[in-house]
């Protein structure tokens, strides 16, 4: 007796797994989810922090690809995960660089924060303050911010002639001319290049008729 | 008869097979203490779990009162002490017997028990910390829940101190007072002598012989006649004609039952 | 019935006083603990790693206990010879492993529960989360049910040792078995016909699990909710029979 309560089980079992079969489930979005803060990452990895940083980074560009056609892109984690690889190992100019031209996809103001993180690390370095005035002046359309941060790009060693150039066009536009003389100005003086220090001298002068026109 | 075991065999079917029964008969009255002595490993635990309900036989009948001990009503009519027992670790004396009494379904007479058994002051405490002769004694107590006729006992008695085999043994005589019927088995020859009325001897599978063991049937009689010391067996038939004899010759030193060795009656029946 | 009730009332004591409340809390504290550091430690939406440490926490005991607890209960006992007491109780075989499957889903319920509402506590900061709690509660304790059936047939088989091995072994291939099947229906691959048989043998834990779909609030069919119990359950009864008739032949 007690026997046939085991055909309504394996009747019930059957019954139950071709419906499971059947039930289609949805997706769950595809998710990061979670980024590790980068200075308990650091801690953590002791002496593999290029390698963890790499996959940090790699894991960024992937997650990139995979959502850039995305509406509601949240670049918020891109953020983390770029800060998070750069906090790891901040020795990666690259990383820095990476992270800020992909973020100016959706917030200019994420890439000059880690421009910014970047900065500290690396003050000499040039093409950071040079990556910011361009974002000033491209998507801002700041120039006088844009202009501050090219002049900070052309004090610091290894910066193309363009960049002082930049700057003094900037201020220009900004309108603020003995600026822009003082930073074509530094430049004639510091480079030895005869080319390049004729033209500089043009520029200097075109640019001192300019203020004395506008101060009388 | 309240226990009636005809021809039971019982073959282990392991990697190597082990016939543990070779065909054991038995039949227990009402209100008899039996003993079952044999040897380790003489098949006394096999035939105790047959009886228990715990292992089938091959072949063979058993009955309790008329019914099978597989049976949920052959199971309540006898009570059941396993060899070296171990239970619910974490459950309290006084837990585990209402537990048992809840689960078979019977009235809870826990202090009752608890008294016979002589564990009222250790009754809230862990069975866990029991020693070994209270664990016996809890499990003894357990069997005796809703007052069955039979008691079935696996080796009550052993690995027990000399303190602990005493009480076990008193608490098997206050069940014969009360009229129950005890089946137990023991290797040790000295412990059946003491508490039972009939002891069947059993090796390698086999009965070799039942004893009445009520009266002993030998004695060992020690006496002096003209200075010298003589020891003798006596049958005891003969005993008093043979202490009349001492008396008008001599002096009598000694009488005593004569210890019935295992080894002997063992021998006895493999010849 | 009743008589079966009160044996597993009493094993479920045995168990329970036996370390178990102990394994509980002190895993309801790692689990709390680590949501705390993880919190921390990552970025993310606020509220989210309670959410994941809520439903995979309960999740965690309705295998952990199988796992670790059920796993034991026949095997231990008859290694430590304590069976013949119970096997001595004038109960069908099919009654004691019953009564132990039963005592397993108390220590189940009973740890999903207190689990759930120290959860429930956690995330009210930000959140009032109570149904996913509660569904997801649900289908654990059928989840519990199944793998402790697995977990008494392997313990009435085998060593502890083995039976909690064997059990872990049956949640892993349960877990990863919607995967493979997916795989391979995908692929064309005739592995689906012979997998989709086995599906009726493998226990498919997958089903039991809504966490994705509570976590993001996704739809999800509504009749999973009462074809996992019933499967669940049918499933039990099958098991609980082939391990009272391997108990039953097992010469103890």
């Amino acid at each position: 007796m007690k026997k046939l309560i085991l055909i309504p089980a394996i009747l019930g079992i059957f019954f139950s797994v071709d419906e499971f079969y059947r039930i289609r489930r949805e997706k769950p979005p595809e998710s990061i989810l979670y980024v590790p803060k980068g200075k308990y990452v650091k801690v953590m990895v002791m002496n593999f922090r290029e390698i963890v940083a790499d996959y940090l980074l790699a894991r960024a560009l992937v997650y990139f690809g995979a959502h850039f056609y995305e509406k509601a892109f949240p670049y918020k984690w891109l953020y983390n995960l770029f800060d998070a690889a750069t906090t790891v190992d901040p020795f990666n100019r690259e990383a820095f660089m990476m992270g800020a031209r992909l973020l100016t996809v959706r917030d200019v103001h994420l890439s000059i924060k880690l421009l910014k993180k970047g900065m500290k690390y690396h003050s000499n370095y040039w093409k950071f303050p040079e990556m910011v005035g361009f974002i000033y002046f491209f998507y801002l359309k700041d120039p006088a911010k844009a202009a501050i941060w090219y002049d900070k790009a052309s004090r610091l060693p290894g910066h193309p002639p363009y960049v002082p150039s930049l700057a003094s066009k900037f201020y220009t536009e900004a309108g603020k001319y003995r600026a822009a003389i003082r930073v074509l100005y530094n430049f004639y003086i510091t480079t030895k290049d005869k080319r390049l220090k004729a033209i500089f001298k043009k520029d200097i002068e075109r640019l001192q008729k300019r203020l004395m026109e506008v101060e009388r | 008869m309240i226990l009636e075991i005809e021809n039971v065999k019982k073959t282990y079917k392991g990697k190597k097979k082990v016939e543990a029964l070779k065909g054991i008969s038995l039949s227990l009255k009402t209100g008899e203490i039996f003993g079952f002595v044999g040897p380790n490993g003489a098949g006394k635990t096999t035939l105790i779990k047959i009886i228990a309900g715990i292992l089938r036989p091959d072949s063979g009948k058993v009955s309790i009162m008329g019914k099978s001990p597989f049976s949920p009503e052959g199971k309540r009519l006898r009570g059941f002490l396993p060899e070296n027992p171990q239970t619910f670790r974490n459950l309290t004396g006084r837990e585990f017997l209402n537990f048992c009494a809840n689960v078979l379904g019977k009235p809870k007479e826990t202090d009752r028990l608890l008294k016979m058994v002589g564990l009222e002051d250790a009754a809230d405490r862990k069975i866990k910390e029991y020693s070994k002769g209270m664990l016996q004694r809890i499990m003894l107590a357990q069997s005796l829940i809703g007052d069955p006729p039979l008691l079935v006992y696996d080796e009550p008695l052993s690995g027990l101190d000399p303190i602990g085999r005493k009480e076990v043994k008193e608490i098997i005589k206050e069940l014969k007072n009360q009229g129950k019927t005890v089946f137990f088995s023991s290797h040790i020859i000295e412990d059946v002598e003491e508490l039972v009325d009939r002891a069947a001897i059993i090796n390698e599978g086999r009965k070799i012989k039942v004893l009445e063991l009520g009266k002993p049937a030998n004695f060992t009689v020690r006496y002096f006649i003209e200075g010298k010391l003589f020891t003798e067996k006596v049958n005891r038939e003969k005993l008093w004609e043979k202490i009349f004899y001492i008396r008008e010759n001599g002096e009598i030193y000694e009488i005593k039952p004569t210890e019935i060795q295992l080894e002997e009656l063992l021998n006895e029946g493999n010849n | 019935m009743k008589e079966t009730i009160n044996l597993s009332i009493g094993i479920f004591n045995e168990y329970f006083r036996d370390k178990i409340f102990y394994f509980i809390f002190s895993l309801s504290l790692l689990l709390l603990l680590s949501s705390f550091i993880l919190q921390e430690m990552v970025v993310g939406e606020p509220g989210k790693v309670f959410k994941d440490m809520a439903l995979n926490g309960i999740t965690l005991f309705a295998v952990a206990v199988p796992v670790f607890i059920t796993s034991q209960m026949i095997s231990n006992q008859i290694q430590r010879k304590s069976i013949y007491l119970i096997l001595s109780f004038p109960f069908s075989y099919s009654s004691i492993i019953t009564a132990h499957l039963l005592a397993a889903l108390y220590i189940i319920f009973i740890s999903i529960v207190s689990y759930g509402l120290l959860a429930f506590a956690l995330i009210l900061p930000f959140e009032v989360w109570v149904l996913p709690i509660i569904i997801h509660a649900f289908l654990s304790l059928f989840l519990g049910l199944l793998l402790s059936s697995w977990a008494i047939l392997f313990s009435s088989v085998t060593t502890t040792t083995l039976s909690a091995l064997s059990t872990f072994i049956i949640y892993m291939v349960g877990s990863t078995f919607q995967t493979a099947l997916e795989y391979s229906q995908q692929s064309g691959n005739p592995m689906y016909f012979v997998l989709k048989i086995i599906g009726y043998i493998v226990p498919n834990t997958t089903v039991f699990d809504l966490k994705p779909e509570l976590i993001y609030r996704l739809n999800f069919s509504k009749s999973i909710l009462w074809l996992a119990p019933i499967y669940s359950i049918s499933a039990a009864i099958v098991l609980i029979a082939i391990s009272s008739f391997i108990l039953s032949r097992r010469e103890l």
